[in-house]
């Protein structure tokens, strides 16, 4: 009876193990010192979204064709795809499921105009305005959403700033004979004056991209981050808008692709304010050569060149994300072995365009970490989105997966794979059951572009391009419980956060991060308790959990608390004893001086 | 209790060496004061230590401490016996023709002797990383690199008045010792893929007769 009882469970467990294994064809892992552990999943693939399934078909007959970005409208929860093969934007109503509207001509003052090949967008939500990054005809193109027809209605654009022409402004400007100002005033707008619209938003200022001190002099401090390249080039640079954000004052940051100088910034008119943020290159010896090399003999060298950005974001504190794709297997590899910002695939920056995100983790929050010797084994960073909490998911278009950080940079999950294209030619033609129409596993993309964070806070959407489909995935019950506990954590609730920890600790007992957590929740109870004894005890205890989540640093921290609170308790039995030692030394010989002195009957000698 | 009382002799002996290098180690030769099992003790000891150091010495100094099943103890006891072996093979080999007066005794004494530092820095490091933190890290690093330190300056002037070098002879001849140490690690490694490969190929012929029995 026994037997069959275990057999039973056994059974039932084995059932319930392959259900959540073959539930993702993916594996979820952490990273620790000593290697990569699997963790139980924690993201699970939901539903497949397609031009059959949105039913384009019965619309226009146009399904999809490689979609580069997809944004949802946070106030009725539209969710818009850029379908940058038809030239047009599909609006899918907050169900994802039926089409609300298509975007792809409108009236621009008596004339009919179009998108040529659309590519990023993003919303600003306190006017209601979308913003769409038209690539082929160089320009921002603007939609009001209408609400009493509940439809997005053509604005305005912002045609080409002509970034080249800063360029070479400001290459002037960096040259070291002050001659050069009066050249720069003849065209006064571009780089001196900061943000001209300020004063129509000063409420905005108190926000952190609002903050504009002091910008030329923040973008000294990280000057050779925007070397230009030869003259020549500079010239031909041409606007190239593919992503794109605006920040709470309405300023544009738009990814122009191959803009070695940063993100272009552009005031809420559409004209050219600023480079904003270039990315740091690695200090090598050629680069300091460079300093002291004339123009001409620098026009002639290889420069070492920032990266390009891949992708914009806004996090709901209005700080800008980018992410950096094309970064050379040199850079990352120091990236990854000093956890410095220089080569790395994710940036936060503040208003000065410095970066300000944090890298605490084993490894920095640049997806996977390589073998050192081949560039494919390391991550290529396409999109991110950020969470209510600061949890930060980044796209690697190179392995098809999203891994998610904590607002300190630590790695919690990881989801999502490449799939392979189907082997039926049909399949471009969709029928009504999606079965047939999507050849490859559920939960995988051919060529993943695009990231959405839901405004549920959890759902995340992965656009993929070459298989034109929206993947929808959700937290599995792992997943729940570990965003809970890293929402506690940041929300301050910290015995909820402890009860969440633990039970990740049930789940998965390796879980480095679990321990992490439970240690800084202790740590900082221990840092309030106020009966001596009880807080020895729980320093040591946020130690041990510490040095269980391998973080040597924070394990020193509460050592060193815990040392402390011994010292005190020890110290006054110590310095007594050491004090009546030393007296009783002296006493002693004084005892025997004094005895010599009897002995020897007062003569000294 | 005489013997404790000699060994007593020779370990206090030991520390007149590591503080009064040049008279101790001179002594230690030509005074025949010097004790082959003292040098073996301080090389096992040093062994002991090192490897009671990854053991129990505090996580923030010792990465070591969360992984235990990475620490290897036989691995290490005979890491270090090849080494010194080799070290002292090389030793012997060049200096005796160079002129160089130490035999391999000498050279494996002086060797073991020059240990003492090392060992008594390990031992202290064990309760020092266990009381000291973060904020005195570089009392460990200074107790470590002391020991380090001291045991090199040992092993240079036990190398200069066994031999009976000169200051720049004995420096020039520690590079060319390592170099040599580098080279009969190369030839004991080359040694052994041949030995593989022969053995290889008798096996080889073995198998062929066999099978055609």
């Amino acid at each position: 009876m026994k037997r069959i009882v275990t057999l039973s469970l056994t059974a039932l467990l084995t059932l319930c193990l392959s259900v959540t294994v073959f539930a993702a064809p993916y594996r979820n892992y952490t990273v620790t010192q000593s290697g990569i552990y699997d963790e139980p999943q924690a993201y699970v693939p939901d539903q497949v979204i397609d031009s059959g399934l949105i039913g384009l078909d019965q619309l226009d007959g146009k399904a999809l064709s490689s979609p580069q970005d997809i944004v949802q409208f946070d106030y009725n929860g539209d969710l818009l795809i850029s379908d940058s093969g038809n030239n047009r934007i599909v609006v899918l109503k907050s169900d994802l499921r039926t089409v609300k509207q298509i975007i792809s001509a409108w009236n621009n003052a008596g004339k009919e105009d179009g998108f040529n090949n659309n590519n990023g967008m993003c919303f600003y939500d306190a006017d209601k305005l979308l913003y769409v990054c038209d690539t082929g005809n160089k320009r921002i193109v603007r939609f009001a959403y209408d609400e009493g027809n509940d439809q997005y209605l053509f604005d305005r654009t912002f045609d080409d700033p002509d970034i080249s022409k800063y360029l070479s402004d400001r290459n002037e400007n960096q040259t070291p004979t002050p001659s050069a100002t009066p050249t720069a005033q003849e065209d006064v707008e571009p780089t001196v004056t900061p943000v001209p619209a300020e004063d129509e938003m000063t409420e905005a200022t108190a926000t952190p991209a609002a903050d504009t001190l002091d910008e030329e002099n923040a973008d000294d401090t990280t000057t050779d981050t925007s070397k230009t390249s030869t003259g020549s080039d500079v010239t031909q640079l041409s606007y190239k808008p593919m992503k794109i954000v605006v920040d709470r004052s309405m300023r544009m940051f738009v990814v122009s692709r191959d803009c070695y100088q940063g993100l272009v910034e552009l005031d809420p008119d559409g004209v050219f304010t600023k480079f904003f943020g270039a990315t740091k290159t690695r200090q090598t010896l050629s680069a300091l050569l460079n300093r002291l090399l004339t123009a001409e003999a620098k026009s002639k060298r290889q420069q070492n060149l920032s990266t390009e950005y891949s992708n914009v974001t806004l996090d709901p504190e209005g700080f800008i994300y980018g992410t950096i794709s094309q970064l050379s297997l040199e850079e990352l590899r120091s990236h990854f072995s000093s956890s410095s910002g220089v080569g790395a695939a994710l940036r936060k920056l503040n208003a000065a365009g410095s970066d300000v995100l944090q890298r605490q983790g084993i490894i920095p929050p640049s997806g996977d970490m390589g073998d050192g010797a081949e560039r494919s084994t390391y991550s290529y960073i396409a999109d991110v989105t950020v969470s209510a909490n600061g949890l930060a998911s980044v796209l690697d278009t190179q392995k098809g997966r999203v891994f998610t950080y904590t607002s300190t940079g630590e790695l919690l999950y990881v989801f999502g794979a490449l799939g392979q294209r189907p082997n039926i030619s049909a399949s471009r033609k969709y029928t009504d059951t999606r079965e047939e129409q999507v050849g490859f596993t559920k939960g995988t993309s051919l060529q993943p572009a695009a990231l959405e964070l839901l405004s549920d806070d959890q759902t995340i959407l992965v656009l993929d391009s070459a298989g034109a489909q929206i993947t929808s995935f959700v937290p599995t019950e792992y997943g729940l419980i570990l965003r809970e506990a890293v929402n506690s954590h940041e929300e301050r609730l910290y015995d909820k956060a402890v009860d969440a920890w633990n039970k990740v600790l049930g789940m998965s007992s390796n879980s480095a991060i679990a321990y992490r957590g439970v240690g800084k929740v202790y740590y900082m109870n221990a840092s309030e308790e106020l009966d001596s004894d009880k807080q020895r005890a729980m320093y040591l205890d946020a130690a041990e959990y510490f040095k269980k989540g391998y973080s040597r640093e924070e394990y020193g921290k509460a050592f060193y608390q815990y040392r402390d609170k011994v010292l005190e308790n020890v110290m006054p039995v110590l310095m007594t004893v050491i004090i009546v030692i030393a007296l009783g030394a002296i006493l002693f010989g004084w005892y025997k001086r004094m005895r010599r002195f009897i002995k020897t009957g007062g003569k000294d000698e | 209790m005489e013997s404790i009382k000699t060994f007593g002799r020779d370990l206090k002996y030991a520390f007149h060496v590591a503080t009064h290098p040049l008279d101790g180690f001179w002594d230690l030769k030509h005074e025949k004061r010097g004790k082959m099992y003292i040098a073996l003790l301080f090389l096992v000891l040093y062994v002991v230590t090192d490897i009671l150091d990854k053991q129990f010495n505090n996580y923030y100094f010792n990465e070591l401490a969360v992984f235990p099943e990475d620490i290897n103890v036989v691995g290490t006891f005979v890491r270090v016996a090849l080494i010194v072996a080799i070290w002292v093979a090389a030793n012997w080999g060049f200096t005796t023709l160079f002129d160089g007066e130490g035999s391999m005794r000498d050279i494996l004494l002086y060797t073991g002797y020059s240990m003492l530092p090392l060992v008594l820095s390990q031992i202290l490091l064990l309760p020092l990383t266990n009381i000291l933190t973060s904020n005195e890290a570089t009392i460990v690093s200074l107790v470590t690199y002391l020991g380090i330190g001291w045991t090199a300056m040992l092993i240079y002037t036990g190398t200069m008045t066994t031999h009976q070098y000169s200051g720049g002879k004995t420096f020039l001849s520690l590079l060319v010792i390592l170099l040599g140490m580098a080279v009969i690690v190369f030839l004991g490694m080359m040694f052994f893929y041949l030995v593989q490969e022969i053995w290889n190929f008798i096996y080889a012929i073995y198998r062929e007769l066999e099978l055609r029995r």
